[in-house]
């Protein structure tokens, strides 16, 4: 047994122990309501469902329809369509006039109510995860349990899945499982399914080209000091600073001398504010968006029922602060509703899944 | 989102009583969690009682339950331990006890060592070697990356190590 796993194994047992004076059951009520600091209020998440609602129409359907007035029926009545699993992308809809065609026996355009339809081409994805399968079915998994045997944290479920062209695979207690895998193929939103079209080894690349998400830059944006930066010798108090009006987030440059701090408002106060707590090398600098504010649109976003976020952050760095939220599959609806709720950029989303240009 | 211990609620009716009754089956493993993360057990009921009183609000529009009330639990355990930190400053300005190993039987040390820990690597090891809540779930949680959990991981458990190291060693 290594250390660790001696250490964990020690812990774990004391945990345990500690948790031994955990009462069976709850108190008779549960407690009443209490609004957590920061709520939003109510009108705000009435706009917030709306657009989201907006949004979900949006993205629901693969089907484009152009050339429609802005004061045309809603889609349910127009003509029925058909989708692209049983459509070409030359189809039309049928009883639906080609364009650029006029009708039989007249000079005149087509009428108004003529449309036409574009059918997207599945889209191919492309990511790296692990693929498990305990026994109810193989899934390509993008946060993973670190049991032995492993388990699927959140993935999606493999279509027509053959361990066949894997010859890496492990197997334990009855679940056999890949590590890390490159796979492509078609993605469905609706059943949360996955059908690959190709699976190999990981290279270098596609960790490079399918990282996700934006690595923070955690350089120093003052100008070093005549002499260099000071040597750090004190412990920093975190709890302390996060306490000061307008924190919005610090993080320690790579040589772990420099702190740097973002506050929103006046600057002159907060660093005076922080120099009563902390004497080594600081960079105070201008935030946008308080760590509290931040933290409240995590909640909102993690409240919203119509998408699943496989992960939510927030994040503080030299160039700004912001909520990332990874999801499956790109959603730039979503992308639009969040940058019009919360600001442009406040919110990014990146997605697990890569579309295949 | 993850494997959870908690109970499924989809068929439970709406309002108050759906409430209810996830509160009743989910409350043990909240207490469970949020006292991991404070170290004591009635802080941990204390943590997971608010947790609820601040989810409940929110519960009909709320698809992904557990997750929300994992991370609430998080950030309430987070500010209680914030308050703690401030009391045990000014008292162990007149008290300081004395540290006793019983290697053989049980390690209060470690439990020690663990509390003094910076607060999310603190929660990455109670949350993903006791609790088992995979890395997206803390990542959700804590509000950082997968990448980070398992760097607050490694770190914990090397500062846990140094510090019972020198508490051994004297």
């Amino acid at each position: 047994m290594s250390n660790d796993e001696e250490l964990i194994r020690r812990m774990r047992l004391e945990l345990d122990r500690l948790a031994e004076g955990v009462p069976a059951a709850p108190p008779q009520k549960a407690p009443a309501a209490i609004s957590s600091p920061g709520s939003p209020p109510s009108r705000r998440w009435v706009a917030l469902a709306a657009a989201a609602a907006a949004v979900v129409v949006l993205v629901a359907g693969l089907v484009v329809v152009a050339g429609r007035d802005d004061d045309a029926a809603p889609s349910d009545t127009l003509p029925a369509v058909t989708t692209p699993s049983d459509t070409s992308p030359s189809d039309t809809t049928p009883g639906v006039t080609p364009p650029g065609s006029s009708i039989p026996g007249t000079t005149e355009p087509a009428p108004s109510t003529t449309i036409d339809v574009v059918v997207d081409e599945p889209q191919e994805y492309e990511t790296i995860g692990t693929v498990i399968d305990d026994g109810t079915g193989a899934r390509l998994c993008f946060d993973v349990l670190e049991s032995l045997p492993p388990q699927c944290g959140t993935g999606v479920t493999l279509i027509d899945w053959s361990w066949d062209a894997i010859d890496v695979e492990r197997v334990e207690g009855g679940t056999t499982w890949v590590d890390s895998i490159y796979a492509r193929g078609h993605f469905d939103r609706q059943a949360n399914t996955f059908t690959a079209i190709e699976v190999r080894p990981v290279t270098d690349d596609d960790v490079e080209r399918l990282a996700i998400g934006t690595e923070p830059d955690f350089s120093v944006p003052c100008a070093e000091p005549e002499g260099g930066w000071p040597a750090r010798n004190q412990e920093w108090p975190g709890d302390e600073v996060s306490a000061i009006d307008g924190y919005a987030g610090a993080w320690v440059d790579e040589s772990q001398q420099v702190m740097t701090v973002k506050f929103v408002g006046d600057l002159a106060v907060a660093e005076t504010a922080l120099r009563e707590i902390y004497s080594d090398a600081v960079c105070v600098v201008a935030a946008e968006h308080t760590a509290a504010e931040l933290a409240d649109i995590q909640g909102q976003l993690m409240a919203i029922s119509s998408i699943q976020f496989l992960s939510i952050g927030t994040y503080v760095d030299a160039t700004g602060e912001w909520v990332e939220a990874r999801t499956f599959a790109p959603e730039p609806e979503r992308q639009a509703a969040f940058d019009e709720q919360f600001g442009p950029g406040v919110v990014r989303l990146v997605s697990q899944l890569h579309p295949v240009s | 989102v993850v494997s959870s211990t908690l109970a499924d609620v989809d068929d439970i009716d709406d309002g108050d009583d759906r409430f209810e009754r996830y509160y009743r089956r989910a409350w043990r493993d909240a207490v469970r969690w949020a006292t991991g993360l404070t170290g004591d057990v009635s802080a941990g009921e204390d943590v997971a009682q608010e947790a609820f009183a601040r989810i409940r609000p929110r519960f009909g529009t709320l698809d992904n339950a557990d997750g929300y009330l994992r991370t609430t639990i998080v950030n309430v355990a987070r500010d209680s331990r914030r308050a703690e930190q401030r009391r045990n400053v000014r008292e162990l300005r007149v008290v300081r006890p004395e540290q006793t190993i019983d290697p053989g039987e049980r390690e209060p040390q470690l439990l020690t060592a663990l509390s003094r820990l910076p607060y999310d690597q603190r929660a990455t090891l109670v949350l993903r070697y006791w609790a088992d809540w995979d890395e997206a779930s803390i990542a959700t949680a804590l509000g950082c990356r997968p990448s980070t959990v398992r760097s607050h991981s490694r770190r914990g458990l090397a500062a846990l190590r140094r510090s019972l190291d020198t508490e051994v060693g004297g």
